[in-house]
């Protein structure tokens, strides 16, 4: 027996978590009984936001961005964070992050897919696609990878995990695309031309019995299921009460933070989405990449469109408890120069919360006392899969019989134990 | 002065080998090639006790060898014709009439694009032009070891430097390149080697990887200097790279940094596997289980990496070929994963991968010869549904696989069928590279899949893409389609027999004809109807299948 016989395809599924059953309650008819397992929100901020115009600001270093106490005492954030600062027992801050790539086209497919990219001569799959491929369920009617932005698209490929793994792109509100017949059809007219597509197409697929024919059918079949299923309403945010609508506030960060929330709550495992408001764009600068007009950008666009929503979002999934299962990432794809200016790479800050996250810490960071080791991006995403419970040494083998680690290093990369 | 000898060198070379009475044996009539490979297949299934399913029926046949090597779908009057006519020799005069079309060339540099354009993940190129090069150089019938010598010699913005620009990090990547050239020319994982010995070949170490990455260590990415000419060109420097030197902190001013040498001619440093910073030895420009290379300080080195790539007597890059080419027909190579040719990896028919190597090393690496032998056999023209006894058989080739059609493939027939869509123009994309219309991202979706080497009889796509099909992709594209139909006058039997022969090169049965009798009947508007029936073809498994 050669290496190659002796690789395995490790492909047993880790479905954990607890039951479900006061949210089952209160939204009866609309789910059924299921076990909870985790699910992940990334909060996607393009460009590569300020460290030290967030959530690792030191006193006096630049001036109308002061450190702000929060909720904890003795973890300040910047003050033009103030709800956020309110939520600061949800969340940890990473704020020794070390990833070495200062530059967007190549720092964003690395924080996306937790791989430099093209490592090992191969694309990988994006966090995204690896989560949904982790717990994707057979006769899930709803998508397992959400994307409700499309900024950072281009870096979003379930590469070797296929194309059934790439993400659902979609807009908040606008529901899940193709799901309606197409003008003039009626569901009805759909169902009688399945009908006819299925008898006309039963012969070949019984007379070639490989996976692909059959397949095919299978794959029409689901989709025909999903479009007359009850679970879409989980894309109808106007079925959000009034009262959420005003806390999540208008804009589109707002909007794709609520509507993550209903589909994780309706049992999607992995949506992304993105702050990254237009009016932030000028001339040097585009969504969190400010060169020019650092400060006043920041204050006035970027800052406030940031602190409602994602504080809207970490306090309803904790109402609801379902920040407990719910692994919620702030991240861009580097840090910058302590003015905000520049790309920078060094001591730069990510912010996780929920899924057995403990809130309240602080890593390291200019404020606090105890430094931290370097995290890199493997530990980065060693720290999700501990978080998502997902074995960090799992390997994926590739059609040519080569093993590939979930986590770059598999068990050598090393998770923030101390969060959690 | 020494360039011009090293070429005039090399052609003296080339010329000596093509004298060799080793590799200069007469071309063979395919066929009767094709009864070699068959007999060392049937050899096999008998040893093996599993029996061969019958041929295919001509239909099948006609659909399958037309998809295969020219990518389209023969019209009903050919299909028609094809299937009418009583000449014992109709299969191979298909072949050869294929073959002489221009289709065949754009079938096969397709073919080659969708592998490369998954490898082409920082978008640096596209591959327009490089389609049009490519399939004009098989239609020509120059030898692959000529295509592959241009691709990787490829210069300025060529067509032909598509290849290379997929292996564009910030500048060429040396090891990425290295990588690329061995997966696809080579049939060996080589980028094992790029962080440590290689597993299944332990002969390799980093020094030969990085020995292969270093004839491409002067091969630059620069900005056309040229008036009037825009866009990044690719040169060849005579300058070597600078040494990564030690490491320093960020933080030291430019003035207070060591100086860093250049590193001599024809070496490259190996990097740390954990950090690209950090050099951790020198590796010189060697060739794969050879000698060193004897490189000057000036000129090219990628003219004398070329001749030893493409070489007769590189043991790799015919075999590879040959074996990439049967798994374009088969779904799978004599010797699986296609990249992993390794001394523990033996080919399933040994005799048969040697016999079409030397055929195609003879041919001067002729694809359209290797193509006559491989589609001439009766393994390529069995029938895909089993027979009892050889139902879970999958490397003997009992029968044939049933294949799907590409993600890009698939969408190139409905625009055979349907005709070019003149809806509205999808919005053109704003801002940065990359942000591309949501409408273009989710056709994307069904073209870019796997990414890896997938096979060819796996069913990839997801929900998302079967919803875009249903209900926006071909409902928007088929209107048209359906008008003419309904204003043609045909008879509604008539209309059905054209269908059938359009999509699937075949009449419908009589049970067909009745199922579709009722529907029609039941949708009442003729228009209605045909607009349910011509989604009905398209979205059914056996448009997408290739048995």
């Amino acid at each position: 027996m050669n290496r190659r016989q002796m690789l395995k395809t490790t492909g047993a599924f880790l479905v954990a978590g607890i039951p479900w059953f006061h949210l089952l309650a209160a939204r009866a008819g609309e789910t059924e009984q299921t076990r909870r397992r985790k699910s992940c929100i990334l909060l996607w901020m393009p460009g590569g936001p300020s460290q030290a115009h967030t959530f690792d600001p030191r006193p006096g270093e630049n001036e109308g961005f002061a450190p702000a106490p929060t909720s904890v005492p003795g973890i300040q954030i910047c003050e033009h964070l103030p709800k956020m600062s309110q939520q600061m027992r949800h969340l940890a801050l990473l704020r020794t992050m070390e990833t070495r790539d200062g530059t967007h086209d190549s720092a964003q497919p690395m924080m996306l897919t937790g791989y430099r990219p093209n490592a090992g001569g191969i694309r990988h799959p994006t966090l995204g696609s690896v989560v949904a491929c982790e717990f994707a369920q057979a006769d899930a009617e709803l998508p397992n990878f959400v994307c409700l932005s499309q900024a950072g698209m281009e870096h979003l490929t379930p590469a070797y995990l296929g194309a059934r793994h790439a993400p659902f792109v979609t807009a908040p509100g606008q529901g899940v695309p193709d799901v309606n017949p197409a003008a003039g059809l009626t569901l009805d007219d759909l169902q009688q031309r399945t009908a006819l597509l299925d008898r006309l197409s039963r012969d070949f697929v019984q007379r070639y019995p490989g996976q692909a024919p059959a397949a095919h059918a299978t794959t029409l079949q689901r989709a025909e299921r999903l479009m007359r299923s009850s679970r879409l309403s989980a894309f109808d945010l106007t079925r959000e009460p009034h009262y959420l609508h005003s806390a999540y506030g208008p804009t589109s960060f707002g909007q794709q933070c609520l509507q993550a929330r209903r589909l994780i709550e309706a049992g999607v495992p992995f949506v992304q989405v993105a702050c990254a408001p237009p009016e932030a764009s000028g001339p040097g600068r585009t969504q969190w990449d400010c060169h020019t007009e650092t400060q006043p950008t920041l204050r006035n666009v970027l800052l406030p469109a940031l602190d409602r929503p994602m504080a809207a979002l970490l306090e309803d999934l904790s109402v609801r408890g379902l920040l407990e299962t719910t692994l919620v990432i702030w991240m861009g794809e580097f840090g910058r120069s302590r003015n905000g200016q520049n790309h920078n790479p060094r001591n730069w800050c990510v912010a996780v919360a929920g899924a057995g996250v403990r809130g309240g810490v602080a890593m390291g960071g200019a404020t606090t006392p105890n430094g931290y080791r370097p995290v890199n991006t493997a530990d980065l995403y060693a720290t999700f899969m501990k978080a998502l419970d997902i074995d960090q040494g799992k390997e994926h083998v590739l059609r040519n019989g080569r093993p590939i680690n979930i986590v770059d290093g598999g068990m050598r990369a090393n998770p923030v134990n101390e969060i959690f | 002065m020494k360039r011009a000898f090293t070429i005039f060198a090399m052609l003296l070379f080339a010329s000596l080998l093509q004298a060799s009475p080793l590799w200069s044996q007469e071309v063979r009539d395919p066929v009767k090639v094709a009864a070699e490979l068959d007999r060392v297949i049937d050899s096999k299934l008998r040893e093996a006790k599993i029996p061969a399913s019958s041929l295919s029926d001509d239909a099948t046949f006609l659909r399958r060898v037309s998809l295969d090597l020219s990518g389209r779908l023969p019209t009903p009057a050919q299909a028609a014709d094809f299937l009418d006519s009583k000449d014992g020799q109709k299969r191979q005069q298909l072949l050869e009439n294929l073959l002489k079309q221009p289709e065949y060339g754009k079938r096969f540099a397709r073919y080659w694009i969708e592998l490369l354009a998954k490898r082409n993940d920082m978008q640096n190129a596209f591959p327009g032009f490089f389609e049009k090069w490519l399939a004009e150089e098989f239609n020509q019938g120059k030898g692959w070891d000529h295509i592959v010598r241009e691709m990787v010699l490829a210069k300025d913005n060529t067509p032909q430097t598509y290849f290379l620009m997929t292996n564009v990090e910030r500048d060429i990547s040396p090891s990425r390149t290295t990588s690329s050239v061995g997966a696809l020319f080579l049939g060996q994982q080589l980028q094992c080697a790029e962080c440590h010995r290689h597993p299944s070949n332990r002969a390799w170490k980093r020094e030969d990887f990085w020995g292969l990455a270093a004839f491409f260590g002067r091969t630059k990415l620069e900005n056309s200097k040229e008036k009037g000419k825009q866009g990044r060109m690719i040169v060849d420097v005579d300058v070597s790279p600078l040494e990564k030197g030690p490491k320093v902190d960020p933080k030291t001013p430019k003035d207070k940094r060591p100086v860093r040498n250049l590193l001599p001619a024809g070496t490259l440093e190996i990097p740390d596997a954990n950090d690209n910073a950090i050099a951790v030895g020198l590796a010189t420009a060697k060739y794969l289980e050879g000698d060193k290379a004897k490189l000057g300080d000036k000129g090219s080195y990628r003219e004398p990496y070329a001749a030893w790539l493409t070489s007769p007597k590189n043991p790799y890059f015919a075999r590879a070929a040959v074996n990439r080419l049967w798994a374009y027909f088969f779904a799978r190579g004599f010797v699986n994963p296609l990249d992993a040719m390794e001394p523990d990896n033996a080919a399933s028919h040994p005799e048969a991968i040697d016999l079409l190597t030397k055929e195609f090393i003879a041919s001067g690496f002729d694809y359209r010869h290797v193509i006559r032998c491989i589609c001439s056999t009766q393994a390529y023209q069995r029938s895909s549904q089993a027979v009892k006894g050889n139902e879970s058989d999958q490397n003997l080739f009992s029968h044939m696989p049933v294949r799907v059609v590409s993600g890009p493939h698939l969408l190139e027939l409905y625009e055979q069928v349907l005709g070019k869509y003149k809806g509205p123009q999808e919005k053109s994309s704003k801002g940065r590279k990359g942000a591309v219309p949501l409408d273009k991202q989710s056709t994307d979706v069904l073209v870019d899949t796997a990414g890896y080497d997938e096979r060819p009889d796996e069913y990839t796509l997801g929900i998302t893409q079967a919803l875009r099909l249903m209900n926006r992709y071909l409902p928007e594209r088929q209107q048209a389609f359906v008008a003419e139909l309904v204003k043609s006058g045909k008879s509604q039997d008539e209309i059905v027999e054209q269908l059938y022969l359009k999509m699937y090169s075949r009449r419908p049965t009589a049970t067909e004809r009745a199922d579709i009798r009722a529907f029609l009947q039941q949708q009442g508007e003729p228009a209605r109807g045909y607009a349910g029936l011509v989604w009905v073809l398209l979205n059914s498994p056996e448009f997408m299948a290739i048995p």
